[in-house]
């Protein structure tokens, strides 16, 4: 650890954070560091100068007066929160209850799943025998018959109004 | 009134007050007022402005206490809202704490080894002084450096609990908290100094 690692620690030190182990590694190094050894004599003067130079204060006592006064005017009672995820969850007490309800939605999705994966596996079996017998069946029945004409696509040439001009020329 | 309270006890009186407790409201105005007011007082350098920053600040808690969710976290929360009221005051009148002092004249004596100040006229008026330029300094600090070395050094709030207050990380409090020792010991290196007189 460099110096500036061991000040950092002395610092610490001033807010009682350090653990024994390191308490005992920064004055290790005190004794063989005068630099250091000087910074952590200044710094405890520093945090003795500044306590006793600058102790709490009482705040006056007029300042909860004028808070009330505040309050009165805006007349707002205080209101607990509308919704939170923990009130959410104060629905569910006991946790028992929730358990369960988690267990159930749980058992319902996994039923679906499993329905809908035999489903569909019968229909391929069913349609996989159609194509069997007849391949050319085998198409989705929500399209348009793709050997139908498109009605939408048909261009009646008598009726063109385009063709129509054009045969004008 | 002392701030030593358990954390569970803290959250049933501040749900109480979220239901609309005025008694619950003023007992935590009464455990924090002191704290806050010191807090605001040496983040702003101005005792007139931490009576207001004070006020505005529980007058804000009582307003928004419906929203705080964790009524565990409510001493974070109403430090947080607490630097925010100094910093948004602050930022509206773009002022910084402002004494004038003349270094030849200032004598230098030892303010750690004698307690007898108070009945020494002058020795107050240096303590003054010396209360300005720790005002002065501190308020000259960058903001960051500032509200975690004042929350660390005077209120004594562990580092986890600074964290808690500022949303920064761990090892950024920490240096904060150096780098503004740094800067004091530089500021206030005349008075460090043993006495002279």
């Amino acid at each position: 650890m460099s110096c500036s690692d061991y000040r950092i620690r002395i610092s610490e030190a001033l807010d009682s954070r350090l653990t024994d182990a390191e308490a005992a590694s920064v004055q290790a190094h005190l004794r063989s560091c005068s630099a250091c050894s000087r910074f952590d004599a200044e710094q405890r003067r520093l945090a003795l100068l500044l306590q006793k130079a600058d102790p709490d204060r009482e705040p006056s006592a007029r300042i909860w007066g004028q808070i009330e006064r505040r309050i009165q005017a805006q007349s707002q009672p205080i209101r607990p929160p509308r919704w939170s995820p923990s009130r959410l969850w104060d629905l569910f007490r006991p946790p028992q209850w929730g358990y369960a309800m988690a267990g159930l939605l749980l058992a319902a999705a996994l039923s679906v799943t499993v329905f809908q994966s035999n489903n569909s596996a019968e229909l391929e079996g069913m349609l996989a025998e159609l194509d069997a017998y007849r391949p050319e069946v085998r198409r989705n029945p929500w399209l348009p018959d793709p050997q139908q004409e498109n009605p939408f696509l048909e261009i009646n040439h008598d009726r063109n109004p385009f063709g129509e001009f054009r045969s004008e020329k | 009134m002392s701030t030593e309270i358990g954390q569970q006890e803290l959250a049933e009186i501040v749900v109480r007050a979220q239901r609309g407790s005025s008694e619950d409201f003023y007992r935590l105005y009464s455990l924090y007022s002191r704290s806050i007011f010191n807090f605001v007082r040496r983040l702003s350098g101005s005792a007139n402005d931490a009576e207001d920053l004070t006020q505005d600040t529980f007058f804000k808690v009582h307003s928004e206490l419906g929203k705080l969710r964790e009524p565990k976290q409510f001493k974070y929360w109403l430090f947080r809202i607490a630097r925010n009221e100094v910093y948004q005051k602050l930022r509206r009148s773009q002022r910084t704490p402002e004494v004038s002092i003349d270094d030849d004249e200032v004598l230098y004596y030892d303010f750690l080894s004698d307690d007898s100040e108070d009945q020494d006229p002058e020795r107050q008026v240096l303590s003054l002084e010396l209360r300005q330029v720790i005002d002065k300094t501190l308020g000259g600090l960058k903001p960051k450096y500032r509200d975690v070395f004042v929350l660390a050094a005077f209120h004594k709030m562990s580092y986890e609990d600074i964290t808690r207050i500022v949303g920064r990380s761990l090892l950024s409090v920490k240096t904060d908290i150096y780098r503004a020792r740094l800067a004091l010991k530089e500021a206030l290196k005349k008075y460090l100094e043993k006495g002279k007189r």
